[in-house]
């Protein structure tokens, strides 16, 4: 298999979960802002700061308003990360390596990408707005599915899974850090009241909320939850959950070596975690650190199976 | 002219005052068609409409497109395919295959003698100096005997019918010659439109292409084995023919690569980067033009090619299909000389014929042709997907004094041909029917062996009256049967 077809694979994989978590984001953020006080300043600050983007957007708007953030984060062409662009890169990675999927999933890519194109306008007014995310999201899972399903599992179907797990983790783990934490801290205590409301957001925001309530018989709390999307092996978002399925498609590809190593260093850092004292500040270096361990996974990714070694 | 009916109506088919191809002056069918034009209008207008709808909808569901660039974006568009197929009897397509195969041996000879010792200068059969002003004469290649002394692995020609029912060689495009996948892809959509006709007929399969074009490539591995590897080397996907490209690799379980995929080692192997490493590569199909190849022995700011990829290939560690250098036969110039070729290599005489064509360098001939700019098609030598000409009764008085200005400044860059009435046959325009005019390009091969396609791509001018068949140029496609007498 060339290099450069993996390599699309894994940005393909990449790209449509990219796409995904922004819907699930937005979606959250929408929810949050009917549920807490008019007064509560910081959500589309937050929204910003997980999406690693409130610097470039500072430099092209005033304000952080709910229109301008929303447009920055959804349809903006000029952020290589909104949502829209995540799925033009995702359909323009799988353009080039149509001949080794089933036929159906590069449709469905087609589609997704011109829907959301399409509908990135409307979507922009708060009312058309959770149907469209709901779009998205529906439609990332049925391509996720549709794969599983009718793919082979063989080396390119482990390349766009390596892409999707990696891009999923790092969400995870950037939602963790900031989703709750920063609205917090930004209230100070005015917001202490609502503090159970933001960390359901945080569940809901990965379809977690169900599966923690199964799994955790207390009331939502901070440090439960960030112990379950840490920690729990068995739900599909959580952090520990992405280890264990990279550790099986990584050893279904040769040379791996490395890349192996490199994903039981995150699981090292992983299990170095007590969220009993990882609130406030402690969560935010210890995310570092793992959003660090991360970056150097995909680095071994990228130098063993694409890079020029010549 | 051309007599429109306007609707289906096949009694009211006229083919106007070119051969047509099914339908005979008398609208009577022609021999071999009177079974189809029977069947199509025993469907009824009504029905054939419906078929039509079917086989867009198929190609819709197949995702047979091309590329088309428009204000600075890429569309893909849908093929455009029309269902009525062209037929060819295999009595007259025997002679056909056979001149086919007789011209791209003579081509090959002539390009592997200008390559080395130029025996057709010596022996003036053709100037020299008119090949080496040639624009894609390769200086590079030069001295070099690709393995059997065959340049052009795959030829894709021109060919039309007169009104006397002649069939001519247009051009032989050996570059990069493209539309073959189109060809399969027709066939496909016509088995799914008409599987009925397919009980009736015995109609020549073309099927067996990809394989053909697999033996044709593995002949040529400089490491005589069971399984070489094989490479489809494509500019991208931007490229109009990138479905072109990745369907062939698919068909032939060959990798489709980019120039950024390939690498030549120290050993001076070419080599491509794949998850398990580098592994060598030893026939490329390639799909870009000459001068975009290497950087380091053409242009050197191409960003499609692979630096070394010359050096390999004239060290026998590769072989590229067409070879570098083939395209200085790819010139309308040297076509007008090729049945002299024939006649000089292969002691034959032409089985087809070519189209007249005047050599503008020539002073008297270029003489005659200003004189009669407005009755001749001027054609920049060195030109292909029907850019840059002119047909000289349909141009305005200013084209005409434009060209001629351009052929005085540079005469050895264009000829001129008599305007040919290409044949038409019975195609659907909107909802109606009418005689369109086609061309036909079949695709032959050399390697170790020849092979000519059972027919080959019917380009159609889909719109009424129209002689360009080009598909960048709204031009559109059928199927196209060789049956058995």
């Amino acid at each position: 298999m060339l290099s450069r077809v993996a390599e699309r694979l894994y940005w393909l994989g990449r790209y449509v979960e990219r796409a995904e978590n922004t819907a699930r984001l937005i979606a959250v953020n929408n929810n949050l802002m009917l549920d807490l006080p008019n007064s509560a300043v910081g959500i589309w600050e937050s929204l910003l700061e997980i999406l690693a983007t409130g610097a470039e957007f500072g430099t092209r708007y005033n304000n952080v308003s709910e229109r301008n953030v929303i447009r920055w984060v959804l349809a903006e062409d000029a952020n290589g990360s909104s949502l829209v662009s995540s799925l033009r890169a995702a359909r323009e990675n799988a353009r080039t390596v149509r001949e080794v999927m089933p036929s159906e999933s590069w449709e469905l890519i087609n589609d997704l990408f011109w829907s959301a194109q399409e509908g990135a306008e409307s979507a922009l007014a708060r009312k058309s707005r959770p149907g469209y995310l709901d779009q998205i999201v529906l439609k990332s899972q049925q391509f996720a599915g549709m794969l599983h399903n009718t793919m082979s599992h063989r080396e390119p179907y482990h390349f766009i899974m390596l892409g999707a797990t990696l891009e999923r983790m790092d969400m995870t783990s950037r939602i963790v850090d900031t989703g709750a934490a920063s609205v917090l801290k930004r209230a100070g205590t005015s917001l202490a009241a609502y503090e159970n409301i933001l960390w359901m957001n945080v569940l809901m925001s990965l379809s977690a909320y169900q599966m923690y309530r199964q799994q955790v018989r207390e009331r939502v709390n901070g440090p439960d939850v960030v112990r379950f999307l840490l920690h729990d092996s068995a739900f599909p978002h959580a952090v520990a959950f992405g280890v264990d399925t990279l550790e099986h498609a990584l050893g279904q590809l040769p040379r791996s070596r490395l890349p192996l190593q490199g994903n039981r260093r995150v699981l090292q850092k992983l299990s170095r975690a007590n969220p009993d004292s990882l609130l406030g500040e402690g969560l935010h270096a210890f995310i570092d650190e793992l959003q660090i361990e991360l970056g150097a996974l995909h680095q071994e990714i990228v130098n063993t199976w694409f890079a020029a070694n010549d | 002219m051309l007599i429109a009916s306007m609707e289906i109506d096949w009694a009211r088919y006229a083919a106007g005052s070119a051969y047509d191809e099914l339908v005979a002056g008398s609208g009577r069918a022609r021999p071999g068609a009177s079974a189809l034009l029977r069947y199509l209008k025993g469907l009824g207008g009504e029905e054939l409409l419906h078929r039509k709808k079917a086989a867009e909808q198929a190609i819709r569901a197949m995702g047979i497109t091309f590329t088309v660039y428009s204000e600075g974006s890429n569309l893909d568009r849908q093929w455009p395919y029309d269902i009525i197929p062209r037929i060819v009897r295999a009595t007259e397509w025997t002679r056909i295959e056979a001149g086919l195969k007789q011209r791209i041996t003579a081509l090959n000879c002539f390009i592997d003698d200008l390559y080395n010792e130029q025996h057709i200068f010596r022996d003036r059969i053709i100037p020299r100096e008119v090949i080496m002003d040639a624009g894609n004469f390769r200086e590079q290649c030069a001295g070099m005997r690709p393995l059997h002394g065959v340049w052009a692995h795959i030829c894709g020609s021109d060919l039309v019918r007169d009104k006397n029912g002649t069939v001519y060689v247009l051009e032989d495009n050996l570059r990069v010659p493209s539309g073959v996948s189109y060809m399969l892809e027709n066939r496909r959509i016509t088995k799914r439109v008409f599987p009925e006709l397919f009980e009736s007929y015995n109609i020549g399969p073309i099927d067996e292409y990809p394989a053909q074009l697999f033996d044709t490539l593995a002949s040529l591995s400089p490491r005589p084995k069971d399984d070489p590897e094989i490479v489809v080397l494509t500019p991208g996907i931007y490229n109009s023919a990138y479905f072109e490209h990745a369907f062939l690799a698919q068909q032939m379980g060959a990798e489709l690569v980019e120039g950024s995929d390939l690498v030549i080692g120290a050993d001076d192997c070419v080599y491509m980067r794949t998850i398990r490493g580098l592994a060598r590569v030893d026939v490329i199909y390639r799909r870009i033009d000459d001068a975009f190849l290497d950087p380091e022995a053409f242009r050197a700011d191409t960003m499609l090619g692979v630096a070394g990829l010359m050096r390999a290939w004239r060290k026998g560690r590769v072989a590229i299909a067409n070879a570098p250098g083939t395209g200085v036969a790819d010139d309308k110039v040297v076509y007008a000389y090729v049945p002299a070729m024939i006649k000089y290599y292969l002691d034959e005489d032409a089985i087809l014929p070519n189209v007249p064509t005047y050599l503008c360098f020539d002073a008297q001939q270029r003489k005659h042709v200003l004189a009669n700019l407005d009755k001749l098609v001027v054609k920049p030598a060195n030109e292909s997907g029907g850019y840059g000409i002119m047909i000289g009764p349909a141009a305005s008085r200013a084209t005409r004094q434009q060209f001629a200005q351009l052929i005085e400044a540079q005469p050895r860059n264009y000829v001129a041909q008599p305007v040919l009435c290409l044949s038409t046959t019975p195609t659907i325009l909107g909802r109606e029917l009418a005689p369109c005019h086609i061309d036909l390009r079949p695709f032959t091969l050399q390697g170790a062996r020849h092979y000519v396609t059972a027919g080959g791509l019917t380009r159609v001018a889909m719109r009424r009256g129209s002689l360009v068949v080009n598909s960048s140029q709204g031009g559109g496609s059928k199927d196209t049967w060789v049956i058995a007498d």
